[in-house]
């Protein structure tokens, strides 16, 4: 009896110690394209500089000193942040709505968010007074976006919130606010026009210490929310009745995940516009690699889409050698067809 | 554990589903609930799980069910809802291990480990446990999410067609197991079956639901005739007694007129 135990033991520690390697050399791969990620631009540095540099090992020249602290870095760290929320995001957008094809933008989160900058920067209409202007447009982006979350809620609420719902809801949303949105650039001025579109492709240009430390907190606060109810969200894939069965107040769940998931995708699309795809692929390929189990799920699309948006950033750099090339755009093209290189080669279903 | 049910009654929206049923399944014995299509026995098992909220009384140990927190609920009763469709990318070992959720942290802890694989070797199903659940047939899936079930190590274990999908090997299987469980544990067990053949060999007792009312309540004997088959499930059968059990033989559809 007592080796049966062991045995039992031996078979659980075997297949979560694949998981944790996976995860531990995915956050090493992580750290390398970030290094890589900062030493690539216009004026390129060496790996060693930059190394020396983070680390305050040696001195460099004050020139490199400016690129790496205020240029740099900044970048680096916001696509590393933004696609880790876009990637735990789409995850568990994946897993409420019970979709593969559901992402952090599906319920038309980051159409409102769309919406609100354009109107701030079209307009001129805020709630917020005009001498905060770097925070302008990002503020009327995450309030819209929040709102488009609320919208969603009182729509599902009055027929239950369940997954069919919600995806009607959002969808509806989502058609309205991109026409309010075309009705915005109708009407808008050439430059503000340009602005707008500028705005939209997504680009993380705009960095500072600030927006990233609002991003962090903000991102931080809603996955550790997250991390308290894993078990339930992994039970929440074997279907409403199943889950309900095994003790789970199913729409309150759902609630909790959806408002976390809207805070995630409104603070990073505010502030970098709307950088599609990486909360779409980063769980599917964390799913293929440790499965649904949430504790190990979770982080795992969380590294896939830091990974993925910090290696977007690179190319960003290098498609036209000397000019940033909006991030949002290089996900796309760049992505895709990695995305179905990597669905199409698999045997295995995952959905 | 003791289940005393009075006067329960549901309607979804204006159609009355359940009109008053009264019942106290005896612990450590097998209730099996049949009767015909639509005539109550899946509402019957999600009023008492306290997925649905009935009127009436459904007490456990003398207190509402809809007194006590789902987490709460969710210790004492385990629910087998019928087959739905999933295509979670989940192990098995990890479907399992889910019916231990109430005491899952981060950690899983040694005794909820030893419980899980300890359930996947009595269910017969340990060989599978790395495998997803997409890659299994209907009747393994079923299998895994009835050691999901009793996992749990509930004192009501409620089962909607636990053998709908299986073949006869594990049909008999399983339900040996089920007995074995119920009685060893004390454990409540109710059973919702259409296969009266057998509902007459496993059910301590058996209670016929007919358009959602008790028809009839008792041991397999006394309850499967010829007479009761004909009134409540319009069937012409022939039942014969086989070392005690009964045993049911269809012949012909009531609405049939004979040619």
């Amino acid at each position: 009896m007592k080796k049966d135990i062991e045995l039992h033991e031996e078979f659980y520690k075997k297949i979560t110690r694949r998981k944790y390697l996976f995860l531990i050399s995915l956050t090493g791969i992580c750290i390398f394209t970030f290094i890589v990620d900062v030493s690539t631009g216009p004026a390129q540095l060496s790996i060693q500089e930059v190394f020396s540099e983070i680390f305050m090992l040696g001195s460099s020249s004050p020139t490199t000193k400016v690129i790496i602290w205020t240029i740099r870095l900044p970048m680096a760290l916001m696509a590393m942040i933004v696609g880790a929320a876009l990637g735990v995001a789409g995850a568990e957008m994946q897993t409420i709505l019970n979709n593969p094809l559901a992402s952090p933008y599906t319920l038309g989160v980051s159409a409102g968010a769309g919406f609100g900058a354009a109107l701030a920067i079209v307009v001129g209409v805020s709630i917020i007074p005009h001498h905060i202007v770097e925070f302008f447009v990002p503020f009327n982006a995450f309030i819209f976006a929040m709102v488009t979350s609320f919208l969603i809620y009182l729509i599902a609420s009055t027929r239950g919130i369940t997954a069919e719902t919600m995806i009607l809801a959002g969808i509806a949303l989502l058609f309205l606010f991109n026409s309010m949105l075309a009705l915005l650039e109708y009407l808008a001025s050439p430059e503000a026009l340009q602005a707008v579109i500028f705005w939209l492709f997504g680009s993380l240009m705009k960095a500072t210490w600030l927006k990233l430390s609002i991003i962090s907190v903000c991102s931080f606060a809603a996955i550790t929310f997250l991390t308290t109810r894993i078990w339930k969200l992994t039970a929440l894939r074997l279907g409403d009745e199943r889950a309900k069965s095994l003790g789970i107040d199913v729409e309150r769940l759902r609630l909790e995940v959806f408002i976390c998931v809207s805070l995630l995708t409104a603070v990073a699309v505010c502030f970098v516009g709307t950088i599609g795809f990486i909360g779409l692929v980063a769980p599917h390929i964390a799913r293929m690699c440790v499965g649904e189990d949430q504790r190990f799920f979770l982080p795992a699309s969380l590294l896939e889409g830091a990974l993925l948006l910090s290696a977007a950033s690179i190319a960003s750099k290098l498609v036209v050698p000397g000019i940033y090339f909006p991030i949002g755009i290089v996900t796309s093209l760049l992505g895709i067809p990695f995305f179905l290189f990597i669905i199409l080669t698999k045997r295995r279903k995952y959905w | 554990m003791n289940l005393e049910i009075y006067n329960l009654r549901f309607s979804y929206g204006l159609k009355p589903v359940l009109k008053g049923i009264n019942m106290q399944p005896t612990p450590g014995k097998i209730t099996t609930i049949i009767g015909p299509n639509a005539s109550g026995k899946t509402t019957l098992l999600k009023c008492i799980s306290g997925l649905l909220k009935p009127e009436g009384s459904v007490l456990l140990n003398g207190k509402e069910i809809t007194k006590f927190k789902k987490e709460d609920i969710a210790k004492y009763i385990s629910y087998l809802p019928q087959e739905t469709h999933t295509e979670a990318a989940l192990t098995v070992f990890e479907t399992v291990l889910l019916g231990r959720l109430h005491s899952l942290s981060w950690r899983v802890t040694a005794n909820d480990l030893r419980i899980t694989l300890k359930m996947l070797e009595e269910v017969g199903i340990g060989e599978l446990k790395s495998k997803f659940l997409n890659e299994l047939s209907t009747g393994q899936k079923q299998m895994v999410f009835i050691a999901q079930a009793l996992a749990r190590q509930p004192q009501v274990l409620l089962l909607d067609e636990p053998t709908s999908s299986l073949d006869l090997q594990h049909q008999l299987e399983i339900l040996d197991l089920i007995r074995g469980l119920t009685s060893k544990m004390n454990i409540i067990t109710l059973i919702a079956l259409h296969d009266l053949n057998l509902a007459a060999r496993y059910s301590d007792e058996l209670i016929v639901l007919n358009s959602g009312k008790v028809y009839a309540a008792g041991t397999p004997r006394s309850i499967l005739t010829e007479e009761m088959i004909k009134t409540v499930y319009r069937v012409n059968a022939r039942v014969n007694i086989n070392n005690g059990i009964p045993q049911i033989i269809p012949i012909s559809s009531v609405q049939k007129k004979a040619f």
